[in-house]
């Protein structure tokens, strides 16, 4: 029996296998992608289902391939509840950035005295893959540095150098942020399938749990 | 648990009372260890558990009706893919108890000299 109980230690672990089957990579890959696709487009209002409906499967996913070999588990964030709500948020956020920065750009920026909000705002939107790229990899290094894993860590790195590169490309601003977030869908989408194949074999799945098991 | 009474009114026999009224159905190691995974996730199957904590399963199910009993944890049944899936989370009568009990514990274990 571990007699180990350091709290920390098993937050740590519960989101390293959490992240452990590349189920979540897949996840985020397709909603990068599609979102990419989506972006600039008036169909990016149905993102936001769309995105929930992924959530769903994501976790049907997980009952159904992963709780027969390790288990599963579900770790909470910040609070207990709410983690729906704060996809929604993030994602209605993105959304928001998005717009506006585009918004502002295509009005222009220097409105008047006191224009400054405005002129940041036209500023950051003249950089919206380096912008792009740094919220990606802040909620990678985030994950990363909960599960103590350096995969994670990886790609943070990749999508914040990815940001630099688009931005670089003799592209519209539109076409290079609509490119980086298909691209860090596609390797997210081809690195996570390669991690769950990799799972699937190396973990075989164990005996059926029993209905009348408890005592 | 009721508290035995201390016969000595001194410091150390209200500390002895601290370690008397310890939550009986937490002072178990196994079940100190689900409620201790059950309180840093939101659910958790029988299977996971089974692998973090290395109980049998015998064990673990018998641990897991003493929590359930008692409502520190609430235990879900589904069934996926015609499979049956056991979901544990803890309550919030649990998750007081777990804190209440770790609260004790430290505060006894603090004031004991090296």
């Amino acid at each position: 029996m571990t007699t180990d109980m350091d709290m920390q230690a098993i937050k740590r672990r519960v989101w390293a296998i959490y992240f452990e089957d590349g189920l979540f990579e897949i996840f985020m890959g397709f909603a990068l992608f599609f979102g990419g696709a989506m972006l600039f487009r008036p169909t990016f209002v149905i993102f936001a289902p769309i995105m929930l409906s992924g959530a769903l499967a994501f976790q049907k996913a997980k009952k159904r391939y992963v709780a027969s070999r390790v288990g599963y588990v579900k770790p909470s964030s910040e609070g207990r509840k709410g983690r729906l709500a704060t996809l929604v948020i993030l994602v209605l956020l993105f959304g928001v950035l998005v717009f506006a920065l585009l918004m502002a750009r295509q009005k222009g920026y220097t409105i008047g005295a006191g224009g400054w909000l405005l002129e940041g705002i036209g500023w950051a939107a003249d950089q919206l893959p380096i912008i792009l790229g740094l919220i990606l990899a802040g909620i990678f290094a985030l994950f990363a540095q909960r599960a103590g894993s350096a995969r994670l860590a990886g790609y943070a790195l990749l999508f914040a150098l990815g940001g630099v590169l688009f931005r670089l490309l003799k592209l519209s601003l539109e076409d290079q942020s609509k490119l980086l977030l298909m691209s860090c869908g596609a390797v997210l989408i081809v690195a996570g399938a390669i991690r769950f194949i990799w799972f699937l074999r190396s973990h075989p799945i164990l005996p059926e749990e029993g209905p009348d098991e408890r005592a | 648990m009721s508290a035995p009474k201390a016969g000595g009114q001194g410091s150390g026999a209200k500390e002895l009372e601290t370690i008397a009224n310890l939550d009986r159905t937490i002072h178990s190691p196994a079940r100190f260890m689900i409620l201790a995974y059950l309180y840093m996730v939101e659910s958790a199957d029988f299977t996971f558990l089974m692998r973090e904590t290395g109980l049998t399963r015998g064990n673990l199910s018998s641990h897991m009706s003493t929590l359930e009993e008692a409502g520190y944890i609430v235990v879900q049944k589904e069934f996926v893919d015609k499979k049956p899936l056991t979901l544990l989370r803890i309550s919030d009568k649990g998750r007081a108890a777990f804190r209440a009990y770790r609260e004790s514990l430290m505060r006894v274990l603090g004031e004991m000299p090296e």
